[in-house]
């Protein structure tokens, strides 16, 4: 019993995933503290700027945790489908139609607390999960391309969340933006003076969850069979459609769920492209974190404190903001191409670690 | 005689230790066919890509027509007037036939392909040695064996003079087969030499001139083919004698048992491929052979009945039930056992562990849950005991399935399925392209599940293993069992199968 845990946990770093990670982002580190040094900051200052950034205060560690949220839940939503093979590009399009539903149900209804927050989540995770139905479909019945399909849906739904906000659903005043929603529908916050509001225990309590449906339920073992050989699957006997169909609506409502938190909890309204590439940043996480969910609680961590620490250089030295994306960027590419080395990798670990064959 | 190809104790160690090439000398004779036999793991995959200039030996050296020959690439083994065919075609599927050919050494006209000349000369080259292709075909559109031929033909359009053919039967159908071993000859009237790479040892014996046994990256030993036997080469090939099989029992006939299919009809990929009208019966404890060319309604009969395509007439009936309305899993909980026909694309997971694959196809079922959890412990316990009763190497239930051995990947395909005791087999292919000993461990495996009492569908190509393992014997042609009849000597059932693979049904007054 105890060998098998043992022998699990070594095979997680023989098989290079994690370790890829990890070497894709100290690279990245290596590079940007490389690139900080013409600008007068030493790597000693740089580490000096993230403590500060993210931990100095109470609510800077609260900031750290805000970001973390959405990255999470964008995610794991992006993760769903990449276990099922399938790549959610559009998440973006699906936070968007979530975070506008949200809002939406959230200013017209008058429902008691707790419900009304339970509520307005509830419409905008389905909203999102019902915004993928027309790419899944097309790919179940005609084969085209998610890549493409929910790419196009998310070009719909900014124009479509545009007009609706500048229009119908317009508030009085100048900035295009919906009515602010109830006070019952909003996030509770966690610490008082913070923005840090309840997302982050939902956050983490969904994503657990769904670490749960992956390794030990049978929808997750079918997901993951779809994956990685769907002609096999369907030799199993998986109903290969069903998972598809499953997999992007899962995804579609991490997605729906990632606009309505940030709505419930951070804006409080939907304004025009509230999410500003957050869904993006979600397939960047879970690029990093391998799609498995532990390993996305690590990583969207990881880019929020990176995001925080940016915006502490950029306040007290004035470094750009984009320093962040050039690091999302260098990680990316590295992770992306870990074929070339994930085998090399694995060899010195096995050097080191000694012969796994032996169980 | 003048050796063509001198090799000098070649030896080549893979990263890891991986001994692939151990001191290998070899002398290959001009205008000879020389055949290299092991079994998969022998290293004769090595030795070919060393003589090809794809690989470079670590120690040992190469002569080519007594000159000492440095390779250092694929073009440098042109240069030296040695082609490779390879078991994989390396065809692109939208360029023509004389497109394929000529890639890489174009012949041109200004700065256009000078088509003209081309044609020409491969029509020429494959009228010489008898392998008529059009020139301008698709490859796409081209049958199996005709894409063999281009192969054929990119290297003798690179005028090699030894030419190295890797395990090439290995796709073809025995009709190809006998097509190939034509063109062997005319190749060698015109003065070519060829290395023939195979574990076939009926094909070996048939065509070689010597034959060269490797085993365990060594060189066994070099016989002429009048010294060889099929006993001997086995013998030499895998080091021991263990070719028992299992001494088969006769099947019942209990109604309840029966796995039967009436007047089946079902839509296939292609006309061919189509059923008509089949009906077949399996009794407890039998096993039917299904005999047939790639491509005559195999892959649609197999994935009718295991529901992937729905029938359009007929009845599928296991067990006194009619099955055509079951989903896949309510027939797989009926006893349903399938090892499919590309275990790498069908059957296994490959970048999952093993543990995974020992319950892909399972998963449905209760025991392996405990209020809608895996039960960790159960199915470690259960991936332990098949791992170790199939011997499956390394023993290590955590391995990805992508990197154990064919073989390997075979036995964990087979124990998955006979661990869980199906009442009915469907067996594909189950051998294809595996070398003896595994061969002979999985046919001692299906003819121990059908003492058990086990109902068996074999479909191959085979026909040795059709022959040797099947109770009964149907022969499928485009989509119609258009012969069946109960297997009692296998020589005769050869004969009466051969027959019957061109469609003709096997007349017994012609014979006597």
């Amino acid at each position: 019993m105890k060998l098998r845990k043992q022998n699990e946990f070594i095979n997680i770093f023989t098989r290079g995933s994690a370790l890829s990670s990890l070497f894709a982002i100290t690279i990245a580190i290596i590079i940007i503290l490389i690139v900080l040094l013409p600008m007068g900051i030493s790597p000693k200052k740089a580490f000096h700027y993230t403590i500060k950034g993210c931990f100095g205060s109470l609510y800077n560690i609260s900031e750290v945790l805000v970001k973390t949220t959405p990255l999470l839940l964008a995610g794991t939503g992006v993760a769903i489908a990449f276990r099922a093979g399938l790549f959610n590009i559009g998440i973006e399009g699906q936070i968007l139609i979530g975070g506008l539903m949200a809002a939406y149900s959230g200013f017209q209804w008058n429902l008691p607390p707790i419900i009304h927050l339970i509520t307005i989540l509830l419409i905008g995770g389905m909203c999102g999960g019902l915004w993928i139905l027309v790419p899944a479909y097309l790919k179940v019945k005609k084969g085209i391309n998610e890549v493409i399909t929910t790419l196009l849906m998310y070009y719909i739904s900014i124009y479509l969340t545009h007009y609706l906000v500048v229009g119908p659903w317009k508030a009085p005043g100048l900035t295009p933006a919906t009515p602010y929603i109830k006070h019952n529908a909003i996030f509770p916050l966690i610490i008082p003076n913070t923005r840090l509001h309840g997302g982050i225990i939902f956050a983490i309590t969904l994503v657990i969850l769904i670490a749960w449906i992956f390794k030990k339920t049978r929808m997750g073992f079918e997901i993951k069979a779809v994956g990685l050989n769907p002609i096999a699957a369907e030799y199993a006997g998986i109903k290969v459609n069903k998972i598809i169909y499953l997999s992007l609506f899962l995804s579609g409502v991490l997605g729906g769920l990632t606009g309505a938190v940030e709505i419930a909890g951070i804006h409080h309204r939907f304004f025009d492209q509230f999410s500003s590439g957050m869904g993006f940043d979600g397939i960047t996480v879970a690029l990093v974190g391998k799609n498995n969910p532990i390993g996305i609680i690590f990583s969207a961590i990881f880019f929020a404190l990176i995001r925080t620490t940016n915006l502490e250089m950029a306040v007290s030295a004035g470094v750009p903001k984009y320093l962040s994306f050039l690091m999302e960027g260098i990680i990316v590419i590295l992770v992306a191409f870990e074929n070339i080395y994930q085998e090399k990798i694995s060899q010195i670990m096995r050097r080191h670690i000694g012969d796994m064959d032996t169980d | 005689m003048k050796a063509a190809l001198r090799l000098e104790s070649i030896t080549k160690t893979f990263p890891g230790g991986i001994i692939a090439n151990h001191d290998i000398s070899l002398e290959v004779y001009e205008g000879e066919i020389h055949s290299i036999i092991g079994e998969n793991g022998a290293g004769k995959t090595t030795l070919m890509k060393i003589i090809s200039g794809l690989l470079k030996p670590d120690k040992g050296k190469i002569y080519v027509y007594g000159r000492e020959a440095k390779l250092s690439g694929p073009l440098d083994a042109i240069s030296y007037k040695i082609g490779m065919v390879h078991q994989h075609f390396v065809l692109i599927p939208r360029f023509t036939v004389a497109e394929n050919i000529v890639l890489g050494m174009e012949k041109k006209k200004g700065l256009n392909l000078d088509k003209e000349w081309i044609n020409e000369h491969i029509r020429k080259i494959s009228t010489r040695y008898g392998m008529e292709v059009d020139p301008t075909a698709r490859i796409e559109e081209i049958p199996v064996g005709e894409k063999q031929k281009v192969e054929i033909l990119k290297v003798l359009y690179r005028n090699a003079n030894i030419i190295i053919f890797d395990e090439p039967t290995s796709v073809l159908s025995p009709e190809e087969i006998k097509e190939l071993f034509k063109i062997f000859r005319l190749l060698i009237k015109n003065g070519k030499t060829i290395l023939f790479i195979s574990h076939k040892l009926k094909e070996v014996l048939e065509i070689s001139d010597r034959i060269t046994v490797l085993r365990k990256g060594m060189k066994v030993g070099t016989l002429l083919r009048t010294e060889a036997t099929s006993n001997n080469l086995a013998e030499m090939m895998i080091g021991n004698k263990q070719r028992l099989i299992i001494q088969k029992e006769k099947g019942s006939s209990e109604k309840d048992k029966q796995f039967q299919i009436e007047d089946l009809e079902a839509k296939g990929s292609t006309l061919a491929s189509s059923l008509k009208n089949i009906s077949i019966k399996i009794n407890s404890g039998e096993i039917l052979g299904i005999a047939g060319v790639e491509g005559n309604g195999q892959e649609t009969l197999v994935n009718t009945i295991i529901g992937i395509i729905p029938p359009s007439k007929g009845r599928i009936i296991f067990k006194g039930r009619e099955m055509n309305k079951l989903t896949p899993i309510e027939r797989r909980e009926m006893g349903i056992g399938i090892i499919p026909s590309d275990r790498q694309k069908e059957g296994l997971l490959l970048r999952a562990p093993v543990k995974e694959n020992c319950l892909l196809g399972y998963q449905y079922k209760k025991e392996y849950y405990r209020f809608g959890t895996f039960k960790e412990d159960y199915i470690y316990e259960i991936s332990r005991k098949i791992v170790s009763e199939y011997d499956i190497q390394p023993p290590n239930i955590y391995t990805k399935a992508a990197d154990l051995s064919g073989g390997n990947q075979q036995r964990l395909i087979l124990g998955r399925e006979l661990y869980h005791n199906p009442e009915f087999l469907i067996a594909v292919r189950p051998t294809r392209g595996l070398d003896l000993k595994s061969t002979i461990y999985i046919h001692n495996k299906l003819i121990e599940m059908k003492n058990k009492g086990t109902c068996i569908l074999l479909i191959s190509y085979d026909l040795d293993e059709l022959t040797e393992l099947s109770d009964k014997i149907a022969v499928i042609y485009e989509g119609k069992i258009i012969d069946s009849f109960i297997n009692t000597e296998s020589e005769k059932s050869k004969i009466r199968i051969g027959v019957a693979l061109g469609g003709v049904k096997y007349e017994i007054t012609e014979t006597k």
